[in-house]
């Protein structure tokens, strides 16, 4: 075996083996100490509650997975329109910046309880609220990407481009790995932004709102079996935008950005 | 006085047509509420056609007067000319091509698309461009590379496409930025005989920038020497050398001569 295939079994195996003894020591415990289901129930009674109600517990990731995606797609629609809207100005492109940075460091979910005056406990205040958090986020990275200066800017102005063509030929395209990591990063805070927000009240069809209500009535393996769902939503989020990033980005050449 | 005098004027006053002029330009940036003078009272005047090299050391503000040429920064005071109108004009009727120091090319468009995209920015259909782009690829010497990424080619190679690309407009003035700074000395030596071939072909004004003296001397017919704080030209020297330029030239006695006054002058500044 080749050891850059060495090392990629273990780097696939390793995190498998350590999960598996995680799960094998927390059964043990469980069955050895004799510990109640309504405490901590067993990975094994988690799993087979999960399989039981997997009917209602997809139904609820479709809905609460729906909330999440247009909560995303309203926020990159913002935020592709404000930054388009501001990027031509240095003034308001820093201001803009700052605003953005300020809006990531606060926790925006508290916002909630205020966007349900307006809207209610309703889904729409759910996708509302989704996109009030992702905002600032989606709209930093697009800005960024924007805003980049290089020597490209100096060509086409000897080129004699238009506005439009450097917006089109140049700004767009620089901008696009910006874009692409920014949805990435942005795509399981939507989820984890939604089951928040249906924790605090929103329509009963959902993750957060059969977490919270299973929780109250002391239901503990409903709980966690609706965590596992949760989880398998947070981790195909986490996917989709992986796969979203390498496809745009490997054909190019590009290499994902940090901020 | 004869007949023929009065049709045609003396030949001291036909000054010849302008490539590129400097005339008393001035260039002062303000840095930190102090004002830096880049470039004082430069007066520069190129003929239509003419290879113009310029050196320097850093600060010298060649890079300024190439950037006033290109549009790309006013003057503080003075006349810049650029093909016999300001730099404007000559950048707006697609006049000038600029070769920079880094290839800046564009890492998402194959090697084709660099090339034809002032092309494509005039408007020109996308047959049309990517004809003239392939032809100019032919020229320098990267004919089958068209499919290729920036990435893909080495350091020479992309400055090859850079260049193929600021000729694709058919300028009449080639302004290039230190182009080959970063290219080991043996690409360097071969795109110097390449960029030859190619002033020899088309013959545009050429504004050359670059620190080696070995260069400046090969490729012009005039190498303009500056001085820093303020910048400003010590002096141009003559390269009489024969022209075409061959790669025996660069060990002639005559070469060496050029070379060392080009050296003193940098050493001393002019003094």
């Amino acid at each position: 075996m080749s050891p850059a295939a060495k090392d990629r079994l273990i780097a696939v195996v390793s995190p498998v083996v350590a999960l598996v003894m995680l799960f094998g020591l927390w059964e043990l415990v469980i069955k050895v100490r004799n510990i109640k289901e309504l405490i901590l129930p067993a990975p094994s009674d988690i799993l087979i509650q999960a399989w039981r109600t997997r009917g209602t517990l997809m139904e609820y990731v479709m809905f609460t997975g729906k909330e999440a995606m247009v909560g995303l797609v309203a926020a990159v629609c913002v935020s592709l329109f404000l930054a388009m809207l501001i990027h031509g100005n240095e003034t308001l492109s820093s201001l803009g910046a700052g605003l953005a940075g300020a809006g990531r460091a606060l926790p925006t979910i508290v916002l909630y309880p205020v966007v349900t005056v307006f809207l209610g406990t309703t889904s729409t205040a759910v996708i509302v609220i989704i996109a009030i958090t992702l905002v600032p986020l989606l709209f930093g990275y697009v800005l960024t990407g924007l805003t980049m200066r290089s020597d490209l800017d100096d060509l086409m102005h000897v080129a004699g481009a238009d506005g439009w063509q450097k917006f089109s030929l140049v700004r767009v395209p620089m901008a696009l790995p910006y874009i692409v990591t920014g949805l990435r990063t942005a795509l399981p805070l939507a989820v984890i932004s939604a089951i928040v927000a249906e924790y605090f009240g929103g329509s009963t069809h959902t993750l957060g709102a059969f977490i919270r209500l299973q929780a109250g009535q002391l239901h503990t393996l409903d709980l966690w079996a609706a965590i596992v769902f949760a989880c398998l939503l947070g981790v195909l989020a986490f996917v989709v935008g992986d796969l979203l990033e390498r496809a745009a980005l490997r054909r190019r050449g590009d290499s994902p950005v940090l901020l | 006085m004869s007949q023929s005098t009065v049709t045609t004027p003396p030949a001291a006053v036909v000054s010849p047509p302008v490539g590129l002029a400097a005339r008393g330009v001035n260039r002062a940036f303000t840095v930190k509420g102090k004002e830096l003078v880049a470039l004082q009272d430069v007066d520069l005047e190129i003929a239509k056609g003419e290879f113009v090299s310029i050196i320097g050391p850093s600060g010298c503000g060649k890079s300024t007067l190439l950037r006033i040429f290109a549009d790309l920064l006013p003057v503080t005071s003075g006349t810049p000319v650029v093909d016999g109108v300001t730099p404007q004009l000559a950048r707006e009727d697609r006049r000038l091509g600029v070769v920079f120091q880094s290839a800046n090319l564009m890492p998402w468009r194959s090697v084709l698309r660099n090339v034809a995209l002032p092309l494509e920015v005039m408007g020109r259909s996308k047959a049309g461009r990517e004809k003239t782009a392939a032809e100019l690829l032919k020229m320098v010497g990267l004919e089958g590379y068209e499919k290729h990424l920036p990435r893909q080619l080495s350091g020479g190679m992309q400055q090859r496409v850079a260049i193929a690309r600021a000729l694709s407009t058919d300028p009449k003035v080639l302004l290039m930025d230190e182009p080959f700074g970063a290219l080991d000395e043996i690409t360097r030596e071969r795109l110097n005989q390449e960029l030859m071939e190619i002033w020899a072909r088309l013959n545009p004004t050429v504004l050359f920038i670059t620190h080696s003296i070995p260069e400046a001397v090969y490729l012009s017919n005039r190498v303009v020497v500056m001085a820093a704080r303020p910048g400003r030209v010590v002096e141009v020297v003559d390269v009489d050398l024969p022209q075409p330029r061959t790669p025996e030239m660069r060990d002639a006695p005559e070469f060496h001569a050029i070379e060392a006054r080009i050296r003193h002058l940098l050493a001393t500044g002019g003094h």
